[in-house]
């Protein structure tokens, strides 16, 4: 009896990873990035449930008990009850705003004492897109290049003060921030959504007011650098701004 | 009732999934499938439960593989090496023995659910304790699954990888000398700890494992194979459990509580670094993926109350507590409890 539950938590967790994998919806709760772990996964996890239904007269080789099922149930029904969407921009409360990415090559004390001494080689892939970037007459952040271009930008801010810029993301307000400042935020994510952090641009405008929290919108404006007291912080000067729908997937991903 | 509920809990369990997997299918919008869940807002914002269940389901999501990887590993091994060959090859001195037994966890790749019933065996077959207890802080970090989730879940970052690994080395080394010096000589097992009978652990009980060990001298690799298969469900669904467990209360943790609490908090060191290793032994989250949460807290936590969560973690756990003392004297406990606590804030004082 206790084999068919074990076989039936077994096939269960696997389809639930297979219809994440299949619907795409394994993006709302970890990096694609990671996906192929997932996959194996799912693989062990056919091949375990098959050994259990090969093997299920066989006596049990520890004892589990009713409680370590039931918890084991636990994701499948957080699976069934909960629909899968991203987290909302409520729980932007309960994380730190760190307006840059965490993964900022310049700030990691162990690549630069190895950095110093291998000459600036590891910057050129950075020089490289910020060549590219001024190029460009309007720099557009998407999800997909957003981590990317914000690294670029505050690694060479002087180069690209007062450029032309446009954004898209919620609105969230910090405690500390002045009354006429607001920050327009993307949800990052560098493995799974309990990393996540917010990052965005802070927005000094006299109309703050007319932004409420968690909405969306596209901002237009130029890229300017902005002091607080947690350092220099990137800046869009508004210019122009639409109401737009929540993004479906609302995570900027880490490339690495 | 409670005897009803505790004879046909499996059937109860059986009706109950079965049921939760009919309406799923039966529902009209099968892919785009919600359950309404509002009358449990009563009581909490649905906003909040919902985030709750996403960060859960995250956590879960993202430590599978590697719990997964962990029990593969350690049931092929549990079938395919012999712990005697092991205990031979050891030296006889504590001076080498201690060390090397650091580095066991890199051939023997066990997490910390599976390491105290390994030590016990070890012990029962006439292991130095402390070597025994070396293996048994030291595997669950120096070994290559943990290695490979560190790395992974700080982004690739090598730093803070050896770091984890040299400061949960050296605790482990530290340790083995004192029990060298305080247990040389002493039963550090249960008096009865040799029969499966009177063991508390009965999760853990090895009867079977016995019993087929004694019954093929000379198996096939295929029944080997198939047996360790098999021996990997259970060993899944009893490491599953206390993760499942780490990863609810961690995402009750983060929806309710969340960062901005730990930030204040993170100004004083010194209570960061209690909290997080009190985080990190009520968690009891497995040393594969226990990088994952620690990996959350990076942002809000400096880098000491850090590494007092990744060092602390896999060695001492509310899971491997209670593991323990089905196995081990109470004093054997209270040294090994005090003893690693005071080592790990004394080194991440010192050391970050």
């Amino acid at each position: 009896m206790s084999s068919i539950i074990r076989a039936a938590l077994l096939f269960g967790l696997a389809f639930m990873v297979a219809y994440l994998i299949i619907t795409r919806e394994l993006s709302y709760f970890i990096n694609p990035r990671f996906q192929y772990l997932s996959i194996f996964s799912l693989i062990f996890l056919l091949i375990l449930g098959c050994v259990q239904i090969n093997h299920y007269k066989r006596p049990s080789a520890h004892r589990i008990g009713t409680w370590g099922y039931l918890i084991v149930l636990l994701p499948i029904c957080a699976f069934l009850l909960f629909p899968s969407k991203p987290l909302d921009a409520s729980i932007a409360d309960q994380k730190v705003y760190t307006y840059v990415p965490t993964e900022k090559p310049k700030n990691q004390s162990t690549d630069q004492q190895q950095l110093a001494q291998e000459d600036d080689s590891w910057e050129e892939p950075y020089k490289q897109k910020a060549s590219e970037l001024e190029k460009l007459s309007v720099i557009t952040l998407s999800s997909k290049n957003y981590l990317e271009v914000t690294n670029v930008l505050m690694m060479y801010p002087e180069k690209f003060v007062g450029k032309k810029i446009t954004s898209t993301g919620f609105v969230y307000r910090e405690e500390g921030l002045k009354d006429n400042q607001f920050v327009l935020a993307r949800l990052s994510m560098s493995c799974c959504v309990a990393d996540a952090g917010v990052v965005g641009f802070l927005i000094d405008t006299p109309l703050s007011n007319q932004f409420k929290k968690d909405q969306w919108y596209e901002i237009e404006g130029t890229f300017e650098i902005t002091k607080n007291e947690t350092g220099e912080v990137p800046g869009i000067k508004l210019k122009s701004y639409k109401r737009v729908p929540a993004l479906k997937d609302s995570y900027v991903y880490q490339q690495f | 009732m409670l005897r009803l509920l505790k004879n046909f809990y499996v059937e109860i369990l059986l009706v109950f999934l079965f049921m939760t997997l009919v309406v799923f299918f039966s529902s009209d919008s099968f892919l785009r499938f919600e359950w309404d869940v509002s009358w449990l807002s009563s009581f909490v914002s649905y906003g909040k439960l919902q985030n709750l269940a996403t960060i859960f389901l995250s956590i879960f999501l993202e430590g599978l593989p590697f719990i997964l990887i962990g029990v593969l590993v350690s049931s092929l091994i549990h079938e395919f090496v012999n712990e005697n060959t092991l205990w031979k090859l050891t030296p006889k001195n504590p001076f080498l023995s201690i060390p090397m037994a650091t580095l066991f966890g890199l051939i023997l790749p066990i997490c910390e659910c599976g390491i105290v019933p390994i030590a016990r065996r070890l012990i029962e077959k006439k292991l130095p304790v402390y070597t025994a207890f070396t293996f048994l802080l030291a595997a669950p970090i120096v070994n290559p699954v943990t290695i490979i989730s560190t790395y992974i879940a700080f982004g690739d970052d090598w730093g803070i990888t050896l770091t984890r690994l040299s400061l949960g080395a050296g605790i482990a080394v530290v340790m083995g000398f004192l029990f060298f010096l305080f247990f040389r000589n002493r039963e550090v097992l249960r008096n009865n700890s040799h029969t499966c009978e009177s063991d508390e652990m009965d999760d853990h009980c090895c009867s079977d494992h016995r019993e087929h060990h004694t019954k093929h001298d000379t198996p096939k690799w295929k029944d080997k194979l198939n047996h360790a298969l098999y021996h990997s469900i259970f060993e899944f669904m009893n490491m599953t459990k206390y993760f499942i467990l780490g990863a609810f209360l961690a995402s009750v943790f983060q929806t309710f509580v969340g960062f901005a609490a730990m930030k204040s908090m993170a100004s004083h060191e010194w209570i960061a670094i209690i909290v997080m290793m009190g985080l990190a032994f009520g968690l009891s989250i497995c040393s594969s993926s226990d990088a994952f949460i620690a990996a959350s807290f990076r942002n809000a936590m400096g880098t000491a109350p850090l590494f007092a969560f990744l060092v602390y973690g896999p060695m001492m756990d509310l899971k491997n507590v209670l593991m323990m003392a089905g196995s081990f004297r109470a004093s054997v406990i209270w040294f090994f409890w005090g003893g690693t606590t005071l080592l790990t804030i004394v080194s991440v004082i010192c050391f970050l």
